[in-house]
């Protein structure tokens, strides 16, 4: 462990002895490079967090994507305690919640309704059994190495999960008409439902956007064969489009699930759907204790009215870019040849043909050590308050890590 | 007709008896001076299979062990199981368990060595407290137990239907394991649809390093006994480079114990 992570360490071996893991999910240790990043946050404002040792990072993780507009924004601080003053958890809804479902049924291009949770998976998987009351049919699609949540059907690893749970769950390859078409042939019949991020962003790979013949031929195939289409908005949700992102990309999902950035940090998510689907909405009973919960609705309301000021897409993707680049040419410069992949607003840059990811890690752990937060593995997150002027800053430190760690790289 | 899980399960069990732990004979004599006087200048091959057609061979000579996965031409001595659970009562110690030596009977000396010799790898496998104070003793149990592991681990990928399913979504590339600073190390090599094995470091840069700290913490990993990302965020084991390769052999290695008593 560096030894600027002196209270992250000590705080870990408490957490260990009593939480599984010490830390799990996401953000454990072994996601990462253990020993090389912090472990505990204290405090974060506008691009930028401390960890618990007191050492500063300039955050492109945005918290995993939460953070659209920037930490502890001062117009969803003033508007969340004004509701929190009010008093947060009732026995009913309030009126935020049908302010918030009005906005996204005006706001989301297909979309007629909408119903809330709290993460994403709440809605990715209540969304499946919508399509499933919907059709009558039992099977679902997924793209391999697509990620849609922690449930069963769909959840990462193997720890708990046994074969009837991914029973009627098919995959394809993504981009792949041909794949597609050999789904469609083998189980389109029973598909109740095909679920797609609006582009694709395994772990451990460089991202890929869907090209047009696959955006055609899922849109085609599912109309063709009454599939319904599920889109997985969660971790790209209002970064890509104000209207959804399979607006960037022509996909026509009937049902769209959205969370992370939708409350700048706040704990909310959202399922909205077409018209024709809100009677089998209806009938699939959804709820949680917290889920009516005002301070988190009103958080997403104005998030989204800020976005929408700020014209908020375009600005991520025009600074993301000046990001990557800015990347690729130092890389170029100082001989390590990099690659980037993605959109800008939720761009990924990694050392080129690196198929292990050993240099990958050791140039993110320069670079965490430089105060820069990249992840080594996942797709990285703009905000809004990754200015121009916060991206210079990024630069400098990216290439001060590139310096530190040559050696390594050129191994 | 599909063969019943307990059935599937003895057939797994009787293979890694046969193709995981068998093979320590190898490091038993390389490293075990009483096991080499054991067999001192005797040569002869042995062969243990099953009326299911399981098979393995231990051929000794000049002091030295090579195992032989399946069956050589010329055996000097074949055990034969009439069942798989017979086979897995011997290597247990429970059970009826008297093999038919349909080759060999008469080589009574032979057959007391190999008696011998198990007894003794049965100590370098479960030692007690004491003998595990004398550090050369302990490196030798670990480079044992690892040696089962990962050889557990190609049987397991290769027979098991879970374990199947979890390489094949697994990416390529060889894993190295190793413990301390110049302990014990091994590695596993998954590429295009096998795996093989190998002792010491692999020849070219692993694709992902699992580092033990040291070999208490090791026994513990691979004996599914540790909190292993606990272990990870400690610092007692460090993974490097293709972490969804180590990932999924490490489920494989959770799953040793169903089988295989650690």
């Amino acid at each position: 462990m560096s030894p600027k992570y002196v209270k992250s360490m000590a705080l870990f071996q408490r957490a260990s002895a009593v939480i599984p893991g010490g830390i799990y999910g996401h953000a454990a240790p072994a996601a990462t490079v253990a020993g090389a990043f912090p472990y505990f946050a204290e405090r974060a404002e506008g691009s930028r967090y401390w960890d618990v040792d007191g050492n500063e990072y300039i955050d492109l993780m945005c918290g995993y994507g939460p953070i659209l507009l920037g930490y502890n924004h001062p117009e969803i601080n003033a508007v969340t305690a004004e509701v929190q003053a009010q008093g947060d958890c009732f026995n009913h809804p309030t009126e935020y919640t049908v302010q918030l479902a009005e906005r996204l049924a005006q706001q989301i291009e297909g979309a007629d309704w909408a119903v809330f949770g709290k993460n994403g998976t709440d809605m990715t998987s209540w969304s499946i059994r919508v399509a499933r009351e919907f059709t009558g049919k039992k099977r679902i699609a997924k793209a391999k190495q697509a990620y849609h949540g922690v449930d069963p059907w769909c959840v990462p690893g193997y720890g708990g999960i046994i074969a009837e749970d991914r029973a009627q769950i098919d995959s394809f390859v993504w981009n792949s008409v041909e794949s597609l078409h050999e789904l469609v042939k083998r189980e389109g019949e029973n598909l109740a439902a095909i679920m797609i991020t609006p582009f694709h962003h395994p772990n451990f790979a460089d991202s890929q956007l869907p090209n047009p013949d696959f955006v055609t031929a899922m849109n085609e195939l599912c109309e063709k064969h009454g599939i319904l289409l599920i889109l997985d908005d969660v971790r790209c949700g209002f970064r890509l489009h104000s209207n959804g992102s399979h607006c960037s990309f022509g996909f026509n999902p009937d049902l769209m699930c959205y969370s992370k950035a939708l409350g700048n940090g706040y704990p909310i998510s959202a399922c909205a759907g077409k018209r024709a689907l809100k009677v089998a909405a209806s009938k699939c009973f959804l709820t949680g204790s917290f889920w009516n919960a005002a301070v988190p609705i009103a958080a997403a309301l104005k998030t989204l009215e800020i976005a929408e000021r700020e014209n908020l897409p375009k600005q991520l993707k025009v600074n993301g870019e000046q990001l990557v680049s800015g990347m690729l040419a130092l890389g170029e410069s100082h001989g390590v040849p990099l690659q980037s992949s993605g959109p800008g607003a939720m761009p990924y840059v990694r050392v080129a043909e690196d198929t292990s990811f050993h240099k990958q890690q050791a140039l993110c752990a320069a670079a965490v050590e430089q105060g820069l937060y990249l992840h080594p593995h996942h797709n990285w997150f703009l905000s809004a308050a990754h200015t121009t002027g916060i991206i210079e800053e990024c630069l400098q430190r990216f290439e001060a890590a590139l310096k530190n760690c040559k050696s390594t790289l050129n191994l | 007709m599909a063969e019943n899980p307990t059935a599937i399960e003895r057939k797994l069990k009787a293979g890694l008896f046969l193709n995981s732990v068998l093979p320590a004979f190898e490091d038993l004599l390389q490293h075990n001076e009483r096991a080499r006087s054991i067999l001192a200048e005797r040569q002869f091959s042995v062969r243990f299979q099953t009326s299911s057609g399981l098979k393995s061979t231990l051929l000794f000579a000049n002091g030295q062990c090579a195992f032989k996965p399946g069956k050589t031409l010329k055996n000097d001595i074949v055990l034969h199981f009439l069942t798989e659970e017979q086979l897995i009562n011997e290597f247990e110690h429970s059970g009826f368990r008297v093999p038919i030596p349909i080759k060999g009977a008469s080589r009574f000396k032979d057959l007391k060595v190999i008696k011998a010799l198990s007894s003794e790898l049965e100590n370098s496998l479960r030692p007690s407290e004491a003998q595990l104070a004398d550090t050369k003793l302990h490196d030798f149990h670990l480079s044992l137990q690892l040696g089962i592991a990962l050889r557990a681990a190609i049987e397991l990928s290769v027979h098991e239907p879970r374990s199947r399913s979890i390489m094949k979504d697994a990416p390529e590339g060889t894993a190295y394991f190793s413990v301390g600073e110049e302990g014990y190390g091994a590695w596993l090599e998954w590429r295009k649809g096998t795996i093989c094995y190998g002792k010491g470091a692999p020849q070219n840069k692993p694709d992902v390093h699992v580092a033990f700290s040291n070999a208490q913490t090791a026994l513990k990993a691979i004996g599914n006994r540790i909190d292993v990302m606990a272990a990870i965020g400690l610092g007692d084991i460090r993974v490097t480079g293709l972490i969804p390769l180590a990932d999924a052999l490490g489920y494989i290695f959770e799953r040793i114990p169903i089988y295989l008593e650690p």
